[in-house]
């Protein structure tokens, strides 16, 4: 029992892990509040439905198209929406106060476009649902896949930004923009990528999503929400920080709910997450970038 | 400050016309104008914590829902009047005691913190209700339209007063300050706390009568419903859609989304919700002062 | 008449020693200048002598109250104005609202919009920001900006203001200027003055009394032309 739960908690944690990191990268380097985040898990999540359901395409390769589908998304928002904003600095000023705003009216056009084209029914489909049994752990392929995915793009994340130079060019990014342009980082490219990265992330936990719950356009939201939770615990912009804060929320959420029952779910991420920001807005681990 | 009186005279006759709607005898036009009634107060109740300060509040639809629920329990041992002032005073009291830590709270933090907010208290209402054995309640005997709608324009006509008065006066001006610059203002002996706490009660006493005014409208009362994150994100929209920072803006952005949802809420009510993100995005990066700003150009042109 | 006094203030932040055991008095009507090299503790003592900031160990008071646990606004409403290094204006108000709302909140305590729009409008006459009363505050160029801080200072109807570098950046005319004009203000408001400047020609002109400060330590402490000749500054500043 207790090491089935153990496992529960490690394959939320590393999904969690996995949603906030988009989450992060998207915060840290553009500073902006992306509150459709959660959104872009949901249609990562239809994706692989309909890619499997309609043409029969296994959700392993829609973790490439979805990789590529949400990362133009990710482009098209920086093109649209963001480019000439981010470029001049009073705009860019009043872009970072009112991300929020712009993400949320985003989400809504997402969720609802979703609504309209898919309808509200909630969706499911079966993928790799056999099950494994290990050291007293009973747990599906789909779940194992889940967790090899989530650990191979947080770790290979965290190796790139110690390791890769273009890693550094983005933690540079993340702590001081104007002193990254001034060493010759372009600051431009870095936000473009990140924000492609982070919309692709996002997508990527989607479908790894799919193969476990049932989807629905509205079930992003809670996504969103446990994403701020991790980041916002880990610190905003503080990449590395936040995969841990993923797993401590996995773990919090699964035991939670173990020991009360599942209608306090909701209460118990909600509770984490107005707790943290009124205790913490700095974050619980390490010193988070400041929000200018 | 010529425009002044011109203001006045044009708000006066406003609500004067509004008042007449009863008059009409059309259950839907009065229908309809409870509704924009119902905006007008939400918006400008919002506008005084939220133009003001900046401190954009993404929940408060928590101050609603708190006003329904109190109302349709308290109707038990109340009459209607008296239940209706619960509410408000509810809501107001929730303010009060979240009011400190939550304002402590800045910038983009502060917009999350007051949806997640929203969202845990209606969590809490929905176990609290499941608790109890109630899944939805109803109300019989509720006043009618007619009476309710009176209610509701008096609640419109305060909370416009309110901040036609507060933004001239010196506690508007302490507010902008705080809004411009808190440590600054705090240096030129603006009592910062105390002022933000104060606009963040007065910001949620009506939204908590109107909560309770709309209950008796529907009969009907389900928390997730009552405290549905739509209502924050109808009131922020609209708000900016409108233009912040004029009396007038509420107004003209409440007529707007009063119109667009009578043609479209009914029958395409996704669409309708896509249409508002988008004017969401658009007013707010391309248009930051909004109609009443748009309006105000045109007439000095 | 002593009007400000501070004694064994410390302030630590971490394991920096911002500070240490600062003492020091300044009379009602002089002008007091604060000079030591970037972070040697200058704007960390104002910020502790306002309010913003609250020291370790130490005592201040203000004429003849204690300061201590008193927020920033209390501190404000006692006559206690200050400008910042780096300016905060009321960008999105006009300059005269940036002095109205200080005239209303301030010591000054005019409430009512006239009072508040003539102190106002003398505090910005006194910086020479008159002409410009009707801009916005975000539009001034960096050196009216400061004047706007001083300004801001002044309409609160304060008895002692604390000037940090509102000199930096202004052309030899202008810091001319600005001292005749805080000279006048002495004269005319019998305000007393506490001031950092970079500019050292013009503290030691202005000041009647000079704190140099050394890594958060008081090194020497008198009149200009005594401090200048004092040994500890003489190493501190040139070796």
């Amino acid at each position: 029992m207790f090491q089935q739960l153990l496992f529960a908690a490690v394959v939320s944690g590393a999904l969690y892990a996995l949603v906030a990191l988009g989450l992060n990268l998207v915060y840290g380097s553009l500073r902006l509040l992306n509150i459709a985040h959660g959104d872009l898990v949901m249609i990562g999540a239809y994706t692989a439905f309909w890619s499997f359901t309609l043409l029969g395409i296994s959700p392993v390769v829609s973790l490439a198209t979805t990789t590529v589908l949400c990362a133009a998304f990710g482009f098209l928002v920086y093109v649209v929406l963001l480019k000439r904003q981010l470029g001049s600095p009073a705009l860019a000023q009043r872009l970072e106060a009112n991300s929020l705003i712009i993400f949320y009216g985003l989400s809504v056009i997402l969720q609802n476009g979703a609504s309209l084209a898919f309808s509200a029914t909630s969706r499911g489909y079966q993928f790799l649902d056999g099950v494994h049994s290990f050291a007293g752990v009973s747990a599906t392929g789909s779940m194992l896949l889940l967790l090899g995915v989530a650990a191979a793009i947080t770790l290979g994340a965290l190796a790139f930004l110690r390791f890769h130079v273009a890693g550094w060019s983005l933690l540079a990014v993340i702590e001081r923009k104007d002193a990254a342009a001034v060493v010759g980082v372009n600051v431009e490219r870095v936000q473009m990528i990140s924000i492609c990265a982070g919309f692709a992330i996002a997508g990527v936990a989607g479908v790894l999503v799919s193969m476990t719950q049932q989807i629905t356009p509205f079930m992003g939201f809670p996504f969103t929400i446990a994403a701020f939770v991790v980041v916002i615990m880990g610190g905003l912009g503080n990449i590395a920080a936040g995969i841990a804060a993923g797993f401590v929320l996995g773990f919090v959420e699964t035991f939670g709910v173990a020991l009360t029952s599942a209608t306090y779910r909701s209460i118990l991420i909600y509770g984490i997450f107005v707790g943290v920001l009124l205790l913490r807005p700095q974050g619980l681990f390490g010193k988070a970038v400041q929000a200018r | 400050m010529t425009g002044k009186p011109f203001l006045i005279a044009a708000f006066a006759v406003v609500a004067g016309l509004l008042a007449l709607v009863p008059q009409l005898g059309s259950e839907y036009w009065l229908g309809v104008a409870f509704i924009v009634a119902m905006w007008i107060a939400l918006i400008q109740s919002w506008s005084l914590l939220s133009a003001t300060t900046g401190y954009i509040s993404l929940g408060h639809a928590v101050f609603y829902g708190i006003g329904a629920y109190v109302l349709v329990v308290s109707l038990d041992w109340m009459s209607v009047p008296y239940a209706l002032a619960l509410s408000g005073a509810a809501a107001g009291l929730l303010a009060l005691v979240v009011g400190l830590p939550v304002l402590r709270v800045k910038g983009p933090y502060f917009v999350i913190l007051t949806f997640g907010f929203a969202e845990l208290v209606k969590n809490l209402v929905m176990l609290l209700e499941t608790r109890l054995g109630q899944f939805s309640r109803m109300i019989f005997d509720a006043p009618s339209l007619e009476a309710l709608y009176y209610a509701m324009l008096a609640l419109a006509v305060i909370a416009t007063a309110l901040a036609a008065w507060t933004a001239q006066s010196r506690f508007g001006r302490g507010l902008a300050a705080i809004r411009e610059n808190e440590v600054a203002a705090e240096a030129i002996g603006v009592p910062v706390t105390r002022l933000k706490l104060f606009a963040f009660v007065a910001s949620a006493i009506i939204p908590g009568i109107v909560g309770g005014l709309l209950v008796l409208r529907t009969s009907y009362f389900a928390a997730d419903q009552a405290f549905d994150p739509a209502v924050s994100f109808t009131i922020v929209t609209t708000a900016i859609v409108g233009g912040l920072g004029r009396v007038s803006g509420p107004l003209l952005g409440t007529l707007f989304l009063v119109i667009l949802s009578e043609l479209l809420w009914a029958r395409f009510p996704q669409a309708y919700m896509m249409i508002l993100g988008a004017l969401l995005i658009v007013f707010i990066l391309f248009v930051p002062q909004g109609l009443a700003g748009l309006v105000g150009r045109g007439l000095k042109r | 008449m002593t009007i400000l006094d501070v004694q064994n203030v410390s302030k630590q932040f971490g394991g920096l020693k911002a500070l240490q055991d600062v003492s020091f008095s300044v009379d009602e009507g002089t002008i007091f200048g604060l000079m030591g090299a970037n972070g040697a503790g200058k704007t960390t003592l104002f910020g502790v002598i306002a309010g913003q900031i609250r020291p370790n160990g130490g005592s201040i008071s203000f004429a003849g109250k204690t300061l201590a646990g008193q927020r920033p606004d209390q501190i404000c409403r006692l006559g206690l104005g200050r400008t910042f290094q780096i300016v905060r204006p009321f960008g999105n108000l006009s300059v005269l609202d940036n002095v109205i709302v200080s005239a209303m909140y301030g010591s000054a305590r005019a409430h009512r919009l006239v009072d508040a729009t003539t102190a106002g409008r003398q505090a910005l006459e006194d910086v020479g920001l008159a002409p410009l009363a009707d801009q916005l505050a975000a539009s001034l160029t960096l050196s009216n900006q400061k004047r706007l801080e001083i300004a801001r200072a002044l309409a609160t109807g304060a008895r002692l203001v604390l000037l940090d570098e509102v000199m930096a950046g202004l052309t030899a005319t202008e810091v001319a200027e600005m001292t005749e004009t805080l000279f006048r203000l002495r004269q005319e408001r019998g305000l007393t003055i506490l001031i950092i400047e970079h500019v050292m020609g013009a503290l030691m002109n202005l000041s009647d009394r000079i704190l140099v400060l050394d890594h958060g330590v008081p090194i020497a402490m008198g009149p200009p032309e005594q401090v200048v000749a004092d040994e500890n500054v003489l190493k501190v500043y040139f070796g």
